[in-house]
């Protein structure tokens, strides 16, 4: 159960890194991998215009703070509540998940951007494995 | 005076689910023209949008439409759990942790991107937050009762 806590405690913290990174990074080449792996997909003649470049930038921004958010959830709830056995610290973390690979995966499909859902697949079954572990603690 | 803090901290998280259920399915849809109407000027003007790039705008509303569903959600659980049942100080910590880094953060990129518009809606964002954990701040003097219920920890 501790590790299971402390792996859910990394992933939160991976999620603030992540955040920081899309938020403050965006317009540097480290953003480069990334958005050479987005950008083809909406823009093969690799045109845009100043304004889709401010777009993308606020797009980006908020995205990350986002994220960023949703790590900070993450940790306290996986570090001051699940351990305590509370369903409803498991049902959140379940449900933020669950919803958002069921609802982007098709998204991202749909849009050809095979890359983010291959990463939300990737980030689904790395986050569902330790739910599913401290499952049988919190609903025995 | 808590539980009234409470519920409007409730309320902002289940406004962030509808707002997030709103960007996902209408953002292509003619009901989005209020957003559009206010977002598009600030980067477009009168430009007309390429294909890629109204298909990068869907995608990426889409983006931002989820990510207030999964804020709205986890918002409600921690506030109406740990923060309006339990009263516990991480839950009032992580909610005032989250809400400076909205406002701090979102003030560095309107500033730095210049675009004002947003900003009154930062404000307001912000006003929806720090009155209610104004009064809700009382859960900072009640003593941890968290040890008392390890369930988890007796089956270990």
């Amino acid at each position: 159960m501790d590790f299971w806590r402390k792996y859910l405690t990394i992933i939160g913290f991976s999620l603030i890194a992540m955040g920081v990174y899309i938020a403050f990074f965006k317009n540097t080449p480290l953003f480069a991998p990334f958005g050479n792996l987005i950008d083809p997909v909406f823009w093969p003649d690799k045109t845009t215009t100043e304004g889709t470049q401010n777009f993308k930038g606020f797009i980006y921004s908020f995205s990350g703070i986002f994220v960023l958010l949703w790590g900070i959830n993450f940790t306290f709830i996986s570090k001051n509540t699940l351990v305590r056995g509370n369903k409803w610290a498991w049902n959140c973390l379940a449900l933020s998940t669950v919803a958002w690979v069921t609802v982007m995966v098709p998204f991202s499909i749909c849009y050809k951007v095979y890359f983010n859902a291959i990463a939300d697949v990737l980030f689904f079954i790395i986050t569902i494995i330790p739910l599913i572990k401290i499952r049988k603690y919190i609903y025995a | 005076m808590h539980k009234i803090g409470c519920n409007i901290l409730l309320f902002t998280g289940i406004s962030f689910i509808v707002i997030g259920i709103y960007a996902v399915l209408f953002n292509n849809t003619s009901l989005f023209f209020i957003i559009n109407r206010i977002m598009d000027p600030n980067f477009w003007g009168n430009e007309i949008l390429s294909k890629g790039t109204l298909n990068f705008k869907i995608y990426t509303w889409d983006f931002l439409g989820m990510f207030h569903i999964i804020w709205g959600v986890n918002l409600f659980y921690i506030v109406k759990y740990g923060l309006m049942k339990k009263k516990e100080k991480w839950a009032w910590r992580c909610i005032v942790i989250q809400m400076i880094v909205w406002l701090f953060v979102v003030v560095y990129f309107t500033l730095s991107i210049k675009r004002n518009t947003f900003f009154p809606v930062t404000i307001f964002y912000a006003v929806l937050f720090i009155i209610p954990l104004i009064m809700t701040k009382d859960v900072l003097k009640i003593r941890d009762i968290g040890n008392n219920n390890d369930q988890c920890k007796d089956k270990l």
